[in-house]
């Protein structure tokens, strides 16, 4: 492990920024933000707790405390992603300059400025020779809409919506759903010009009830806790749960919310476990879709832990392709199609060395999966309409997709 | 990038190695001040850009470039953005150490300052600021409050941090001048960014006041303004709101209802923070307490299935303060806190930790198979956890101790021994609580212990422990202790020694014919151990007892009951979490699970400022107790184990204060005084005192009341003064004496078997004679 300073210290030998590079090259930056005359504890010696996994999270001491802060947006701008492409110990030697930009503009004594890329962006722009037209301040930065600046231009007004729910799911060894819950988010793509009011329809049972409207077609769906983006008037939605904002221009999250409802595992796998000890494993493996005949699940993986000393494998599968990823030590079962309400079988066999250090029971990994299943919702959540108001009065075309992913998607084996 | 090479300014050169000395460097330096002054450069803005990043990576290699002042402020000189940046960038770097080159840029920076781009005004005060020149006070001065009446926000917003630069240049520039006031009138600034910047400076500069003086006129302003700031300025905002006491309850429910929908932010340290103003406001409500947690519960659990690794355990140590306050709050969704494979340990832990903490009559079952599930896990350290976690429910759910028994007995037939050994540790305790279960164990404890192995002496201690305290309904007691003394000499662990020699003992007052033989071995093992002293010294003890009267012996070693537990364990400790939830709230503390003080060096903590009322006004820190005094230990001056034929304590009548009481800080007082929830309170009739504080300090130290701290508050006079009894109670008190009625208020809290009123008494004599 090797560590680098890269000093940027408007204080005495304080490092602003330090990065460490681990072994595997994986980058970690340590962002420490000062008040005052404080110190930050010794966060390199946390074993357990590293602060900052990315530039946007940002630890912070203020008065005689430090606070954790985590400033995490989505993370596609993350600032220096959105800059850099990715962040490694190449991108950092390559662009010290532009960082040292960034570090100027974001953080002033210490103390966080604007941390949005889009806004940064447009007064620090990533190549140098783009400088040549003096940059002006962005009126995003003395505007009452931070995140979006105004005289924005596009030749087709077109808004891209896409309702993507993940499944969290957590099976135990005898079958029984232990946990189960669904992430969703309304991600947007907008390419929309000037300054557009956009008001969002959903199928949502408490906006049904707050308006009095009978729910006339198809069922309402009753969202626990939703989380929008700063662009959304939450005063608004308080009072009469309509979703009303001005999207910053490209791509962002428009909400988040959680379900915490009983779902059927969309995919059911099982695994039967055969091991004659120090001779062969066998597994029987049994996939099974749980959702109706019309959708079709793409790419699906099904992920099998097996014992790390096996050899010479052999598979049978009535569907796809099975191969054994030894570094990792499971086997994945890859489905292009998986059909709505089938049930598929395989069967894989191995050779096990005749001396074996290793307790069977001690490689107790779960079965992993993972799928997509477009145009469906677990949640039966539905965007019913989106209406684009501006004053120049253009039409717009707003897309709508719903995929379902898996989340966190676990199945115990017994 | 390599480490920084060693600096050695000013040195001599060496002879030999030239090649590796500075002197490479300088020719580095050399070529590029040739280069800085080469006029070709000069004309190509491409080159020169080129030459000035040289400059800024060799000073971010750690290589000295300062050498090169004087061209780089020439440089500033540029209609090239970017080149003046990078050139700010090194003159902030390198302006301290020479102040008088430091002057050259000031004319530049000054003419920048009036720059028609607002970008360029900005950048220029920003710089200028961050020079940390004092030198530069007076030009700076005008130039700030110009740009503190920018035009632009950009540039307002960066006046408004140079203010707190200044400020740590020269507190009395600020603090003399009108600036703070200034601010204050800023924080009505049309733009949201220079608001909360104002926020976060008046913050600072008010560090020694207690942070910026909040009012319901600027609470209420800037709670109307949360939408304008960005996720750092509401955070900021928050930490006020949350310092604020509302007048009224109508007030409060105002507050909560603006605070609301900031909930529904997806920035995890903005939800803390509103989470944390939500307790804070409910604080002194708890019928709405639990209204107000069921709001949080929904945000928080978002928060943790959406972070990254890193987050997740920051929201699940602030989770477990939650469930300390409000258990019921996540009872029914004690599922969230089932662990996935791929979590790292620290999530785990925690986790199983709270599901222990969550488990209710309902979900205790559900909890418990899971915990099974974890006990088999190949991390033993995880495995571990859930047995213990599997003890915490057993004591905290009496109606699941059973289940819990039963569940704890199948561990230990699993054949990994670090499980047994730690289900023999968490039985011992579980039994402790209720011995009526004991039943499920002790049948088979001589087969566990047999099969444990050497390498978990504290399992094997908790075994003994049991034989110890159970061994008449144990049939085969004396020979599951018999081998392991046969097999003294190769037992390796201290506790296990100790643990056996007790278990003998108390075995032998049950079972005196069958014990006895063994018991004189394994004291004369003992007694000749010289491996440690505390086994040896305790095997001396007993030897000593037993020799002197038996019936003595008995009732020392064997106690009255040392099992039965009331009430919690020692462990639980519920100060640190109290003052978590009300001090630290969305801090590291929380994730370090410590307080401030406990981790933030003394030098860097702001004063320390409980409630003003509080605080000690003269606080003498030194030990008050001088060297030679030997600290005082009444507890075994009074009790003589081996002497006297009564065993127990002295009468209560004897109670005297001892002369020296321990040094106890003004930290320790503190601490024990919020530690220690139950006071004595009382009001003192004696005379007008007419005596300042000295001799009132002097006539208490005569009668062994100590004073922590003293001082004068307008008509009262206060003191912390503290004392310790013959018994070894300790007394803390807060003693408030009015010149003006001549009442005294005494506030009194003792730690340990203490009698508030005999102590009142002594205080009572000792101001009387002040009258």
């Amino acid at each position: 492990m090797r560590w680098i300073n890269v000093q940027y210290s408007q204080r005495v030998d304080v490092p602003l920024l330090t990065s460490r590079f681990e072994t595997d090259t994986k980058l970690r930056i340590i962002f420490p933000y000062f008040t005052a005359q404080q110190p930050v504890p010794d966060l390199c010696h946390q074993e357990e707790f590293e602060c900052g996994s990315s530039f946007d999270d940002v630890v912070s001491l203020d008065k005689c405390e430090a606070h954790v802060t985590e400033h995490r947006k989505n993370p596609d701008d993350q600032v220096f992603k959105d800059y850099f492409g990715g962040l490694d110990e190449e991108s950092i030697r390559d662009n010290f300059v532009v960082i040292y930009e960034l570090m100027d503009e974001t953080l002033d004594f210490g103390y966080p400025q604007s941390l949005d890329a889009k806004i940064l962006r447009e007064f620090i722009t990533q190549k140098s020779n783009r400088h040549e037209i003096a940059p002006r301040p962005p009126i995003a930065v003395t505007n009452a809409v931070s995140w979006r600046s105004e005289g924005i231009k596009h030749r087709k007004n077109e808004i891209f919506l896409d309702v993507i729910e993940k499944l969290n799911l957590l099976v135990s060894g005898n079958g029984g759903v232990l946990n189960s819950e669904i992430i969703g988010a309304i991600r947007m793509k907008s390419y929309l010009s000037g300054m557009p009011e956009l008001k969002l329809g959903l199928n949502d049972k408490l906006m049904f009830e707050a308006t009095g409207r009978s729910i006339a077609r198809g069922k309402a769906v009753e969202l626990e806790d939703i989380k929008f983006h700063q662009c959304v008037r939450l005063a608004r939605f308080e009072n009469d749960r309509t979703i009303s904002f001005i999207p910053p221009d490209g791509e962002f999250d428009l909400m988040t919310y959680r379900l915490t409802t009983q779902v059927k595992p969309l995919i059911w796998v099982e695994a039967v476990v055969e091991p004659h000890s120090h001779s062969r494993i066998e597994y029987m493996v049994k996939a099974k879709s749980q959702f109706k005949s019309r959708s079709v699940a793409n790419s699906v993986d099904i992920v099998i832990p097996v014992p790390h000393d096996v050899d010479s494998p052999s598979f049978k599968s009535s569907i796809g392709s099975v191969s054994y990823l030894p570094d990792r030590n499971v086997i994945i079962w890859s489905i292009k199609q998986f059909n709505g309400a089938r049930e598929y079988l395989m069967r894989a066999h191995f050779g096990l060395p005749s001396v074996s250090g290793e307790n069977p029971d001690r490689w107790k990994a779960p079965i992993e999966v993972r799928f997509e299943i477009p145009y469906f919702t677990v949640s039966g959540i539905q965007v019913r309409y989106l209406k684009i108001i501006e004053k120049s009065g253009y039409q717009a075309l707003p897309w709508v997709r719903y995929i379902t992913q898996n989340g966190d998607y676990q199945l115990r084996m017994t | 990038m390599a480490q920084p090479p060693p600096q050695r300014r000013g040195s001599a050169p060496p002879q030999n190695s030239q090649y590796f000395s500075e002197q490479g460097k300088k020719g580095e330096v050399n070529e590029l001040r040739t280069l800085l002054r080469s006029p070709a450069v000069e004309r190509d803005p491409k080159r020169k850009r080129e030459v000035i990043k040289k400059v800024i990576a060799y000073m971010t290699l750690g290589i000295d470039v300062s050498p090169l002042f004087s061209q780089m402020v020439m440089s500033v000189e540029t209609r090239d953005l970017v080149v003046k940046k990078m050139v700010y960038h090194y003159l902030c770097s390198y302006a301290h150490e020479q102040p008088e080159m430091g002057l050259m840029c000031v004319n530049t920076l000054q003419r920048d300052c009036s720059n028609d781009d607002p970008m360029v005004r900005g950048l220029a005060l920003r710089n200028l600021c961050s020079l940390r020149l004092p030198i530069l006070l007076e030009y700076i001065q005008p130039l700030l409050r110009g740009a503190l009446k920018d035009r632009s926000a950009y540039v307002r917003r960066t006046a408004v941090m140079g203010v707190l630069k200044v400020y740590h240049m020269d507190q009395s520039t600020v603090r003399s001048s009108d600036l703070i006031d200034v601010l204050y009138d800023m924080l009505r600034d049309t733009d949201g960014m220079v608001v909360s910047n104002c926020v976060v400076v008046l913050d600072e500069i008010m560090l020694e006041e207690g942070g910026i003086a909040i009012n319901k006129a600027i609470v209420h302003h800037l709670l109307s303004r949360l939408n304008d700031f960005n996720e750092w300025g509401l955070c900021a905002t928050l930490k006020l709101a949350a310092r604020y006491a509302p007048e009224s309850d109508d007030e409060r429910f105002q507050v909560m209802n603006v605070l609301d929908p900031v909930l529904r932010t997806s920035n995890a340290g903005v939800v803390l923070e509103a989470i944390g103003c939500f307790v804070q406001l409910t604080k002194d409500l708890p019928e709405l307490h639990a209204q107000v947690y069921e709001r949080l519960k929904a945000p928080l659990l978002t928060l943790m299935s959406k972070s990254n690794n890193e987050g997740l355990y920051c929201l699940l140590k602030h989770a477990e303060l939650l469930v300390f306050r409000c258990r019921e709050v996540f009872a029914s969704e004690y599922r969230q806190f089932y662990i996935r494979y791929d979590e790292p340990a620290c999530v785990k832990h925690q986790k199983v930790q709270l599901l222990a903490q969550l488990a209710s009559e309902s979900s205790a079952e559900d909890i418990l198979s899971e915990l099974r599930e974890y006990a088999g896990d190949c991390d033993p350290s995880l495995a571990k956890a859930a047995i213990r976690a599997t003890g915490v429910v057993a004591s905290r759910l009496r109606s699941k101790a059973e289940a819990c028994c039963s569940l704890l007995v199948e561990f230990l037939d699993l054949e990994y021994s670090y499980v047994k050994a730690e289900a023999l540790l968490v039985a011992k305790d579980v039994l402790r609580k209720y011995p009526e279960r004991r039943g499920d164990v002790l049948p088979s404890l001589g087969r566990y212990l047999g099969e444990l192995d050497a390498e978990e002496p504290q399992g094997r201690a908790a075994a003994l422990f049991l034989v110890g305290q159970w061994g008449e309904e144990i049939p085969s007691a004396p020979y599951v202790l018999e081998p392991l003394i046969d097999a003294y000499a190769t037992e390796t662990s201290v506790d296990v020694k100790l643990a056996l020699l007790t278990a003998t003992c108390r075995l032998f007052f049950k079972r005196p014919p069958e014990v006895q033989n063994m018991l004189g071995r394994l004291l004369d093992a003992a007694l000749e151990d010289q491996t440690s002293s505390d086994v040896r010294d305790k095997a001396l003890l007993y030897f000593r007892l037993l020799r002197r009267d038996v019936n003595v012996a008995q009732r020392v070693i064997s106690g009255r009951d040392p099992c039965s537990i009331q009430g919690a364990f020692a462990e639980d400790n519920c100060a640190v979490m109290d003052r978590l939830v009300d001090e630290a709230f969305n801090t590291l503390a929380v994730v370090y699970g410590e307080t401030p003080d406990q981790f933030v060096d003394r030098a860097h903590r702001a004063r320390d400022k409980p409630d003003a009322d509080d605080e000690p006004l003269v606080s003498n820190d030194a030990p008050l107790v001088s060297n030679d005094a030997p600290p005082a230990a009444p507890v075994e001056d009074s009790f003589d184990l081996l002497g006297s034929e009564d065993v127990a304590p002295p009468a209560p009548p004897s109670r005297s204060l001892v002369e020296s009481a321990g040094s106890v800080t003004g930290d320790l007082f503190q601490a024990k005084w919020a530690a220690i929830s139950d006071q004595d309170e009382r009001t003192l009739r004696v005379g007008p005192v007419t005596q300042g504080a000295d001799l009132v300090d002097a006539m208490l130290a005569s009668l062994n009341v100590h004073t922590m701290a003293s001082g004068e508050v307008g008509q009262e006079l206060k003191f912390f003064v503290y004392a310790r009894d013959s018994l070894g109670a300790l007394y803390l008190a807060q003693a408030v004496i009015s010149t003006a009625d001549s009442s005294t208020q005494l506030t009194v809290k003792t730690e340990g078997a203490g009698d508030a009123s005999f102590f009142a008494g002594v205080v009572e004599e000792g101001l009387r004679a002040c009258s």
